[in-house]
């Protein structure tokens, strides 16, 4: 006989387990989001995740008041243990933005637009016409460890950082998550900003500042020679990130970095995320690996006997 | 990525270079790879030899891949994307430009399987015609040119027409300018088809989103597309993506 996914491994009456979950009054069907940057910059590929990734919502490539070409190649290249990128945060801008949102906005996901800038005027200028176009929440670059002027650049200070959260919360109506960088002395401290600005989420971590130099030719590879680390090799650095954060705020946490499995998006849950965000893990399983995750996720969550995701959040620190 | 010495470098025209490398990577007909000019860029190429690019001149980078010589070195990553599916029998291949670079390792496939091969070569002047004695070798070929001066004065899509009309191919596999593509698809009507595409290219391993068209990476889920994922690619034909994401028309 043929061995097919049983959604219900003992009998019909077994309830599976419940992974939806609500972040700032926003639904989502499962746990996982596509992260930022990853296939995230037109419309079609953002629908494409959704419905044939499985993905519970989706967060757009960071998007800037202009068009930016970024960094010239090579600006993505695979290490053994990990994606290491100086994309440069290209972008066609919010002006061209708007048609591809309008696309992804017909699937039944929330769509989250990743935006950045340089002043929180800015910031909030791209979150009001983000929030025209129709996005369900934006999630304030302030992380990319390598675009000067941008990102870790805005992020690093927390008074900086409450400045920019609290001008975007007064422009928009709609959940404004804050995504943090490691990079600092004391993200917990960063993430109270957040929080104490009015921020609806903290999303952690983006990538870490990494660089690979090509022994033979005696150069960095990256044209812009340094980059960011992503997938399984920063995962415990996002971990300890999130598990310090949820010690500091009581609004919900994002944990991104390194999940291809579903035991690693268990381990963010545990450590006190509320949901995750996966990239890199596209290239290693796949754009289906937001369902394959989900199922890993219930399948555990059903082995332990929980009922329900807030049954796990955060009790690594109990 | 991989560190190579240059073996070769090889005239083809005036303004095109086959340039061969010592990799022993397997690859696909119809696979490409990313070539690093330390320095200067990491570019696309199509591989059109296991262990060779055949290069057209036409800015920074490619300039830079003519100026190698035998022992510079390159780094490459790749291969990458899915390349041909070589199923069926009776094959049609157009090429124009640069484009039959890419199905230069296809023909030789089919050829050495005993499949029946017909190819159609086009390109701007005689002189920019590409591999004319290598496909000769493997199977019959037919050329335009667009002034004229050798084979057919006009598209090589009127020839693959006229070719089409004589007896129909179960396959056609097509790589050249996107317009040329676009009626490639259109001639074929019913015929399978498969086309391989262009687009602006970052990451090359389907993370980056930059070579996006229609809902497909180029990069990873192509740069081969059949006919029917053309027909729900509405840029198909029309429009690419430049570096930055905007749309930029044909
Ligand atoms: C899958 C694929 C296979 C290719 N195979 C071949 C081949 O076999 N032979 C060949 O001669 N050319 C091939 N090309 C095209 C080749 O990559 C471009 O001509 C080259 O990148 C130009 O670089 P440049 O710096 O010399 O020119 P530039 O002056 O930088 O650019 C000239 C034009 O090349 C294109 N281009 C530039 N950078 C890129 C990039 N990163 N990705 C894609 N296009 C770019 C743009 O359309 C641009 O307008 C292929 C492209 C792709 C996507
Ligand atoms: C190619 C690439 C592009 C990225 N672009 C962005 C971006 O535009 N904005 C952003 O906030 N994060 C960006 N990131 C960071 C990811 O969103 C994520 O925080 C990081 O990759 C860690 O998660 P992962 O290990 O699942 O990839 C990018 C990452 C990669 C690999
Ligand atoms: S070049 Fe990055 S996804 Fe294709």
């Amino acid at each position: 006989m043929v061995e097919t996914f049983n959604r219900f491994p003992q009998s019909p009456d077994v309830l599976m387990a419940d992974i939806k979950i609500e972040i700032a009054g926003i639904r989502l069907e499962n746990p996982t989001m596509l992260a930022s940057g990853i296939l995230g910059q037109t419309g079609q590929s953002l629908l494409r995740i959704i419905h044939e990734g499985g993905a519970g919502a989706v967060v757009t490539k960071s998007i800037g008041l202009e068009p930016r070409t970024g960094h010239g190649n090579p600006c993505a290249i695979e290490l053994k243990n990990g994606l290491l990128n100086a994309m440069g945060l290209p972008n066609p801008g919010i002006d061209a933005f708007g048609s591809e949102l309008k696309i992804a906005l017909k699937s039944n996901a929330p769509v989250i637009a990743s935006i950045f800038a340089d002043t929180g005027e800015k910031f909030s200028t791209l979150a009001s016409r983000m929030e025209e176009h129709g996005a369900h929440a934006v999630e304030l670059n302030l992380s990319c460890p390598h675009a000067e002027k941008y990102g870790l650049d805005m992020g690093s200070d927390p008074l900086k950082v409450s400045d920019i959260v609290g001008q975007v919360k007064d422009s928009v109506k709609i959940p404004v998550f804050a995504k943090l960088s490691p990079m600092v002395p004391d993200i917990g401290h960063i993430a109270l900003a957040v929080q104490e600005a009015g921020g609806d989420a903290v999303v952690a971590i983006n990538t870490i500042k990494a660089m690979r130099i090509e022994p033979e030719i005696g150069m960095p590879v990256l044209k812009n020679n340094v980059g960011g680390i992503s997938g399984p090799a920063i995962k415990p650095a996002g971990i300890r990130a999130v598990y310090e954060i949820a010690g500091k705020v009581d609004i919900p946490i994002i944990g991104v970095g390194g999940v291809t499995t579903g035991l690693d998006a268990i381990e963010y849950i545990m450590a006190g995320a509320s949901a995750v965000q996966i990239g890199s893990g596209v290239h290693y399983r796949g754009i289906d690996v937001f369902q394959k995750v989900s199922q890993e996720i219930s399948e555990f969550m059903d082995r332990k006997g929980y009922a329900s995701l807030q049954d796990i959040i955060g009790i690594a620190r109990d | 990525m991989q560190v190579v010495d240059i073996t070769d470098s090889i005239n083809e025209s005036d303004n095109i270079k086959t340039i061969k490398f010592k990799w022993p990577a397997e690859s696909k007909p119809g696979q490409f790879i990313m070539v690093w000019i330390p320095g200067v860029d990491e570019i696309p190429m199509s591989l059109s030899y296991s262990d060779g690019i055949t290069v057209d001149s036409v800015g920074e980078a490619t300039q830079a891949i003519h100026a190698l010589e035998k022992g510079s070195q390159i780094g490459i990553k790749g291969p990458y994307g899915n390349g041909f599916d070589l199923s069926g029998n009776d094959f049609l291949l157009i090429g124009g430009g640069t484009g039959i670079a890419a199905l230069a390792m296809a023909a030789e496939n089919l050829s050495q399987a005993g499949k029946k091969i017909r190819i159609a070569i086009g390109a701007r002047t005689a002189s920019d015609l590409l591999f004319v004695e290598r496909m000769k070798a493997l199977g019959e070929v037919h050329i335009a040119t667009d002034d004229g001066s050798s084979g057919h004065h006009g598209f090589i899509t009127q020839v693959a027409e006229k070719l089409i009309t004589v007896k129909k191919p179960d396959m056609i596999l097509a790589c050249g300018p996107e317009p040329m593509m676009a009626s490639a698809v259109k001639l074929a009507h019913k015929i399978p088809i498969q086309c391989s595409l262009e687009r602006h290219m970052k990451c090359g391993f389907g993370i980056c989103g930059s070579c996006q068209c229609g809902k497909f990476t180029v990069c990873k889920d192509g740069p081969v597309f059949s006919g029917e994922q053309l027909g729900q690619m509405e840029d198909f034909g029309k429009w690419k993506r430049d570096s930055s994401g905007k749309s930029v028309w044909f």
